[in-house]
This record gives C-alpha cells, structure tokens and sequence, in this order.
C-alpha cells in the first residue's frame, strides 16, 4: 500500500476534529483556526477539505440533531477515526525525530 | 436582516442551484452560522458582501463534483457505461460502421481544408517583421481610365519614401530579372563542368536581406549581398552544383553577366511565401540609372516602424511620388497611383499585372471550407438519423434498465459514453486518412503543404473541444429521445411511434439530398466551363505547335551575332520535313506580354488606346494560322510597317479594316495589314487591342508548327540543330497548347476538388441512406408481411418502401434549383465567355442523387420484399 500522506492543512484541519471531539463541523473548526491560530480560512476550503479526510478514511461523520440556530439547519459532526488518530501520531512522532536532528542553537 | 430572509437571499438561491444536495444543509446551515458572527463583528452590510463571496468560494470541483456516491462507485458507473457502449457499438456494427467511416472521412475532408485554408492564409508570416513590411504597386491611369494595376514600380521609388517619410525604416528593390533575360549559369569544379538555366533569380539590394532576413546556413546575412558580384542562393541549389563541397567564395558563371562570387547559402523558402527564389544576387547599378523613373519593373518592398498607420503613410506616399512622376506622366495624359500592399495580404488579396507568381484567391478557400462543412454536416447527419431510426430496435434494453432503476440522467450519460467512444474512434481514424490522404490532396493543390495544424496546440485543444462538442451535440437529441421512452410500453412490444423524430428526420435527409446536389450540380458547371473555355474558337492554330525558347543572355536582345543565329536556326528548321512553318517573336499566345504600348487616334485626335505590341516576322501569321481580313503581310524587316487586329481597329475609329490600311500611326509607321481577333490571353479576359511590328531583337520565342507524324522525332531533330548552333544554351522547349491551357490551372484544380468532394459527400450520403433503410425496412417488417398476406406484390412494396425518399428528393431539387442558379450566375459571370445554365445542370445530379440512393437500398429493398410473409408476421 502506498504511504499515505497529510498536507499541513490536512493535519491542521485533522487535530481540531479530535481536539473539538463532539463539536467538530465546518462552521466551528474554521473559527477555531481564525481564532487560534490567527490565520484567515475560507470556510469552502474547510469543508472540502473534511470531504477529502473523509474519503481517505480518517474521518467518519453524521448529522447532528436539529437546532434553533443556524435557520434550523443541522451539523455535519465528525468524528476521527482509529486511522487517524494513528496517522497523526504518526506524523507527530516523525517530526519529534527529525526536531532532534536540529542542532539546538542557545538564543540570548 | 433576520435569518429567514437570509434563507431566502439570492445568495442562498445561488448557492442550492450549484450545491450537489446531499452537502446543502450542512454547507446551508455554516454559511448561516458564519453570517451572523460576522453581522456582530462587521456590521450587517459587510457581513452580507463576505456571505456572498464565502458562498462564491464554494463554487469549487470539490464541491460541485462531490457525488453522494463515492468517487469509486463513480468510476465503476463510467467503466460500466464504457463496457456497455462498447458492446453495443460492436453488436450493431453497421451503424458503428456507417457511423465511423462516415465521420472520419468527413472529419478528415475538414482536416486537409482547414490545414489548407491555414497554409494559405499564413502566408509570408514566418518572417519576423511581416507586420511591418509593405509592397509598393501602383496603378496607371490614362485619361482616368485604368489601364493596369502593376505590382512594379519604378527603381526611385524605394529612396524616395525612405528619404521623406520618418516611418519608412528601410526599403529593398527586387528586379526579376530571369523574366527579361535568360539565366544561364556555369561552375567548374576539378575540371567538370555543369551549367544549368536558372528560371528564378533576383537581383536585389542588400537591404533585401535586412526586410527579409532568411534562414542563413552559410555565410554573413549582413555582408552577403554587399558590393558587386555576389550572389547568395538556396540550400537545394548549392547540392545541384556543388555537390558536398562547401560553395562559400566558389565561383558561378553567369552567361553574358560575368564571375560571381557565392556569399552566403539560405534554407530553402517554405512554400508560403509569395517569393520563390534560388538564387540572390547583389545590386546591378545598371539598370539604376537609365530607368530611375522610366521603368516600372522593379518590385519594392518598405520596411515600416512597428505600429505605423499605414493609411496614413499611403497618403504621404501618394503624395510625394505623384510629385516626383507629375512632368512625365502629364505628357502623357497619365496619372499614376501609388498604394501599399501589406506583405500579409499579398497572397490572397493581390491579382496585378507582373505578380511573382500566381497568388491565391480568397473567395476560392473560403469556398472550399464551405463545402468541408457541408461534407462534416453530412456525416453527423447520419449519426442522428441513424440513431433516431436505431431507437425503436433499442427500445427494449432501455426499458429494461429504466425498471431497474436507472435514471433519465443514467441513461442519457450512457448515450453520451457511446457518442463520445464513437466521435474518438472517428478523430483517431480521421487524423490517419488526413495523413495518408495528404500526398493526393498536395497533387490536387500542386502544393507542398505539411499537415502544420496537427502541431499546433490550439488546434490540438480544438480537437478535443470537437470531440466534446460533437459528442454532445449529436449525442444530445438522440440520447434525449432514448431516454424519453416509456418502459411499460417498450416491455410489452407495442407499437413505438417516434412521432417527434420523424420531422426532424425528414429534414435532415432532405438536407442531405440539397447538399449532395449542390455538390455534384457545381462539380458539372464548373466542369462545363472549364472544357467550354479550352475548346473554345482561338482563332488561332493552337496545335501540333513547339515552342522554343530563345530568351538571349544579358545584352544579347539586340545583339546581331544572337539575332543572326536564331535566324540561321530558324531557316535550317524550316527545310526540314516535319516543320509546316515557323516564326520568331517576342511573345506568344498564353503569356503576360510585358510591352503594353499607347497609340493616338489620329494626328488631329490626341485621345489614347493602349495596345499589347508584339514583335514578329513574316511567317508568323502563317504558322499561327491567323486570318488576314484586310491588307497585306509584312514583306520586309523595315520596322516602320504596323499590322493591328480587328479589335485595335474598332478602338482607334475606323470602320473597318479597309479603311485602317494606309493609315499612319506613331508618326510615320503605316497600317499595312489587319489580321482578325484571337485569343492571345485565356478566355477569362476580352481580346486586348494588339498591334505587331516586325523587327530584329527582344525575340523570345521561335515557335514550330509541325506535322503530325512524329512529334518525339521533330523534337530530337530540333534539339540537334539548337545544340550545333547554340553549343552552350540550354534546349528549352515546350507544346503551346499545354502552356496556354495552364491559364486554366484554377478552374482545372477547382474542377478536381469538386469532383472529388462530391464523390465522398455522396458516398457518405449513400451510406446514412443505407443504415437509414435497414432499420426502416427492419422495423416494418411485420407490415410488409401482413401487405403480403394481402396480396401486395414485389413491385408494390418497393414502391411503398421508397415513396418517401422520391417525395423527399423531389423536395431538395426543388430547394437546390434556386441555390444552384444564384450561386452559379455569379460565378459565371466573371467570366467574359461563358457557359449558360442548363436544365441538364439541375437535372443530371436528381438523377444521379436519385439512382445511387436508389441503388444502395435496392438490395435491402428486394429483400424484405422477399422475406417469407410468415416469417415476416413472426417479427417482434
């Protein structure tokens, strides 16, 4: 099988939905990374991006219940996946290693 | 702005049109959410602008093409629509057939057109600047009365713009000079000598190769063509001569010109360009001075700066060159003038007097990517017809697939697979045909086109485009009429009537009839015309006729030791026993003659005629076979004798011949003779004014009439005589029919491409009448077995079974008749001699539209009029 492999926003988009555990929908995961990481998203690429996590397998999801916001509207919640979670474990570890490789330089 | 307004904004509108549903809510249901958060940051109006483009933003492949089924699944349905059409399209082979070959030979048709159509209207555009280069020509006026469009003008010209128009960057003269004198050209290489006789050289200024710098091999194009002597020439050329040796500083002997020194060896020119050279050669002064403003014989091309308005240095240009002719031209009545012809437009758009060679005709493309439309119109013709036709028989698959579920969508996507495998299959073949079929094409056109476009990248992505496009498109009503049936009444076998088919149907097939007719209609008039203006009266003996070229090397026209021997020649040749008669002149029928000259009425009467003038001795009316109507032939060499022709007769007053005879024209030359018209230019142009003059020198041709008997024999005899005269010239001969008739090369080309267009429209069109048939007579063959049963005879079914293609044939002649009759009168009408249109015209192609339609489905026909009546009642 070929490696699979996450882009930066993939595994950005990837860790908010296990961070934000039941309230992981398009809507709020782009908040989240407007506001915690001060960076601007659109929300289209937000949710094709869940899209594509999902085909790959490391997402799964499922309407929400109805609310009174939103127009009535309901979620799409996701939720992570065994492979996914092993996945970023994965990439985190891969990048501990090669941090260490770094030469630690002392600053100040 | 509360949230149910939102819900109903054009913006949300927007977005459900575009939105696959499955994602609507949730997409729906963030927008929402995000809009609100922003009414409370931004306020409500910027909150409104950033909803609009979040939703824009949505507007992305991932989105629209997002399909609830997963990608897979979609894959499978693409493969499995694949697989089905690929069956089907081998388990009706005919139709696949017909369709196929139908297409391809259309689309291969249109191919060769388009890539024609492309090398002509490219023409001269591989040179860097070609936007920028203009050609000076000039029309002569006398009395405001047009005399000729030339596209030479006089050796001043060129200095005179450059030096009083900023815009002219540069200019370069060209002076053909293989047209007034014979090129003979000599190397000697390790003892071997070879001489060849050139038939295009130019002698140009050396800024020539500034204006049009050519794809030098060898040598410095900045330098090559500077100072005297030196001569640059072609690739090919420089194997003719010299073999593999490097011919830089190698020596060529031009007869009667000297040593010239080879400079420089370019590429050979692509064939689209409207100069055709092998050899260059530097700037002769010579021919400078005598004829500064005198002779207009030189062709001059103006460099301009990038973006002039050439409008307005055509008006400079006028101007200022209209001064400089003013003293000599109002002496003569004369009023020259000058325009610029963009280098681009020269071959499609120029037709003057003294051309480079014969250039190009737009209208003639234009037609001809016509009638490739037509042809490709033909072939997709069948491909709806037959599908439409092919329906009924797939009435049940389609009724089976939709009670298993399929959608209208489903179904039509199938179809469309089909056309799109179809439409593939039809471009791949077709690109093969174009490719084997260009050889024949290039031989029609006398042309060396590659198939250029097949490299060309937007061509490329137009092809897909077509595949696409024609896929949809013919895939499209078929497809939509399929998926339209109903599977209840497929199931059961009942009677499927495609009553909305049937309209569309009959038209298509009556536009084919209206095309193959048109076709073959033209094919026929331009074919009568043709043969019309070939075997029309000259008035002159055209036969049995050899001519020689006796063109003289520079200086020797008026060289005695020259003339002398083209005498001596002539005599010997004429106590042989094959020669009748023969005559040296300066020109002869077929040919553009170069002395156009001006005579006065009369003493008293300072009105001009322009006549063609024509030296010759007094033979010539003899061998060419002319009628003398009033007067006497020349007796003499004296020059100052004038023999006119009927038609310069009229002109200048006289009543008729008689009265001319005795007359003084030119001062004191006398009207001996008139001799009646004849046809010294092809028949698209009126009898010109001709004068002829006898006299010693500017003789060009020697022209042989001889018997019969032997013409191969007479030849060898002439060349023997020619070689022991003439040891260093070149025999150069050729039949006069054969080179008066290559004025007809176009009709004769036109006439080809016709036949050959209307041979594969009616084959295509025969073919879709074919298919058509079977289907039809399949789908009716439970009615002809119960017409049996009846009693209805062979001859009856046959007669059923092709009514309506009679009725439908009767139609398009009738809808053709009137095309044809505009089309041709305005063809015609160009032409001085004509054809009249004749009923035949209209009625040759019915008929023959009519027996090869009749005769591809005779055989379908006696068949199912044979079929067993019970087996017939079994069908279905």
């Amino acid at each position: 099988m070929a490696k699979e492999y996450l882009g930066e926003f993939e595994e950005l988009v990837l860790t908010l939905v296990a961070a934000l555990k039941e309230d992981a929908y398009g809507a709020a995961i782009a908040e989240e990374i407007e506001t915690r990481m001060k960076r601007d998203v659109n929300l289209s690429a937000v949710h094709v991006t869940l899209y594509r996590l999902e085909d790959k397998g490391f997402l799964k999801s499922n309407m929400g219940g109805g609310t009174n916001e939103r127009g009535g509207r309901r979620k799409r919640i996701y939720t992570i996946t065994n492979a996914g979670l092993a996945m970023l474990k994965a990439m985190k570890e891969a990048r501990v290693d090669l941090w260490k490789l770094v030469p630690q330089l002392k600053i100040g | 702005m509360n949230r149910e307004s939102i819900a109903h904004s054009f913006v949300l509108k927007f977005l459900r049109w575009f939105c696959p549903p499955h994602l609507l809510e949730e997409i729906e249901g963030d927008l929402m959410q995000r809009f609100e958060r922003d009414v409370k940051a931004f306020g409500e109006r910027k909150a409104k602008r950033r909803l609009l483009w979040n939703t824009i933003r949505f507007l992305r492949p991932g989105i629209l093409l997002r399909n609830k089924l997963s990608h897979q699944s979609q894959t499978v349905m693409i493969l499995n629509n694949l697989k089905f059409s690929w069956r089907n399209l081998r388990r009706h082979s005919l139709f696949t057939f017909i369709n196929i070959t139908g297409l391809a030979i259309g689309l291969a048709v249109c191919l060769l057109m388009l890539n024609y159509a492309e090398f002509e209207k490219r023409y001269d555009t591989f040179f860097p600047r070609s936007k920028d280069i203009v050609r000076v020509s000039y029309s002569r006026l006398i009395d405001n009365e047009l005399q000729y469009s030339k596209a030479q003008v006089f050796p001043a010209v060129g200095e005179t713009l450059k030096a009083t128009i900023p815009a002219v960057e540069n200019y370069a003269r060209v002076f053909p000079v293989t047209t007034h004198v014979e090129a003979v050209m000599m190397v000697e290489e390790s003892g071997e000598r070879k001489s060849f006789m050139e038939s295009s050289v130019y002698v140009v200024d050396s800024t020539f190769l500034i204006i049009f710098p050519l794809d030098f091999i060898e040598g410095d194009p900045l330098t090559a063509l500077n100072g005297e002597n030196k001569l640059i020439l072609s690739e090919s050329s420089a194997k003719k001569y010299f073999g593999d040796v490097d011919p830089i500083n190698k020596i060529i002997h031009w007869e009667g010109m000297g040593d010239w020194l080879v400079t420089g060896v370019f590429k050979d020119l692509p064939g689209n360009s409207h100069m055709q050279f092998n050899f260059l050669a530097s700037w002769m002064n010579v021919y400078e001075d005598r004829s500064a403003w005198n002779w207009d014989g030189f062709y001059t091309y103006l460099l301009l700066q990038p973006n002039t308005n050439l409008a307005d240095v055509e008006i400079t240009a006028q101007r200022v060159l209209t001064a400089k002719m003013e003293s000599r031209e109002n002496a003569n009545r004369a009023t020259a003038n000058f325009f610029l012809q963009p280098l681009e437009s020269i071959h499609l758009h120029s037709n003057l007097v003294g051309e480079m060679q014969t250039n190009g005709n737009e209208r003639i493309v234009n037609i001809l990517k016509l009638v490739a439309a037509f042809i490709l119109a033909l072939a997709l013709i069948n491909y709806v017809n037959l599908s439409l036709a092919r329906a009924i028989r797939r009435a049940r698959e389609i009724g089976v697939r939709k009670i298993i579920g399929s959608s209208r969508h489903q179904l039509q996507a199938l179809f469309s697979t089909e056309s799109f495998l179809l439409n593939l299959v039809a471009f791949i073949t077709a690109i093969i045909l174009a490719v084997l079929l260009l050889p024949v094409f290039n031989s029609i056109a006398g042309k060396h086109i590659e198939l250029e476009i097949l490299s060309n990248p937007p061509f490329i992505l137009a092809i897909g485009a077509s595949i696409i496009l024609f896929s949809l498109l013919i895939g499209f009503y078929p497809s939509r009429n399929l998926a339209s049936i109903n599977p209840t009444l497929a199931l059961k076998g009942g009677k499927l009537t495609n009553s909305n088919g049937q309209a569309l149907r009959k038209t298509l097939l009556t536009v084919q009839f209206v095309t193959t007719i048109l076709l073959i209609s033209t094919t026929l008039i331009i074919q009568r015309q043709v043969s019309f203006m070939q075997n029309q009266e000259l008035g002159f003996d055209i036969k049995q006729n050899v001519v020689i070229k006796t063109i003289g090397g520079p200086g020797a026209e008026m060289d005695s030791t020259f003339t002398n021997n083209i005498n001596l020649f002539k005599n010997r040749i004429k106590d042989e026993a094959y020669t009748v008669n023969a005559t040296i002149t300066s020109s002869i029928p077929g040919r553009e003659n170069e002395w156009l000259g001006r005579l006065r009425k009369s003493e008293d009467n300072p009105e001009l005629i322009s006549t063609a003038r024509t030296r010759v001795d007094k033979d010539f009316i003899e061998t060419y076979g002319l009628k003398l109507i009033a007067g006497r032939n020349f007796s003499d060499d004296n020059p100052k004798q004038i023999i006119l022709n009927q038609t310069a007769v009229t002109m200048l007053g006289y009543k008729n011949g008689q009265e001319a005879v005795g007359n003084l024209l030119m001062g004191s030359s006398e009207i001996i003779g008139v001799v009646d018209d004849f046809h010294e230019r092809s028949l698209h142009e009126p009898v010109l004014a001709s004068m002829y003059t006898p006299g010693q020198g500017y003789m060009k041709f020697i022209t042989v009439k001889i018997n019969s008997h032997d013409a191969s024999g007479a030849i060898e005899s002439l060349r023997q005589q020619w070689s022991t005269i003439f040891p260093d010239k070149p025999f150069d001969y050729f039949f006069l029919d054969e080179f008066f008739n290559r004025q007809y090369q176009r009709e004769q080309q036109l006439q080809k491409a016709f036949g050959y267009l209307s041979a594969i429209g009616l084959s295509i069109a025969s073919l879709g009448l074919f298919g058509f048939t079977y289907f039809m007579t399949y789908q009716r063959t439970k009615e002809i077995g119960i017409r049996k049963t009846y009693g209805a005879t062979m001859f009856n079914i046959i007669r059923l079974l092709s009514k309506e293609f009679a009725i439908l044939l009767g139609i398009a002649g009738f809808v053709a008749f009137p095309i044809i009759y505009y089309a041709s009168s305005v063809w015609l009408s160009t032409y001085p001699v004509r054809v009249w249109l004749d009923s035949m015209d209209f009625i040759v192609p019915v008929l023959l539209v009519a027996s090869f339609s009749f005769a591809s489905i005779l055989f379908l026909l006696i068949r199912s009029a044979q079929t067993n009546a019970t087996e017939a009642l079994k069908h279905e």
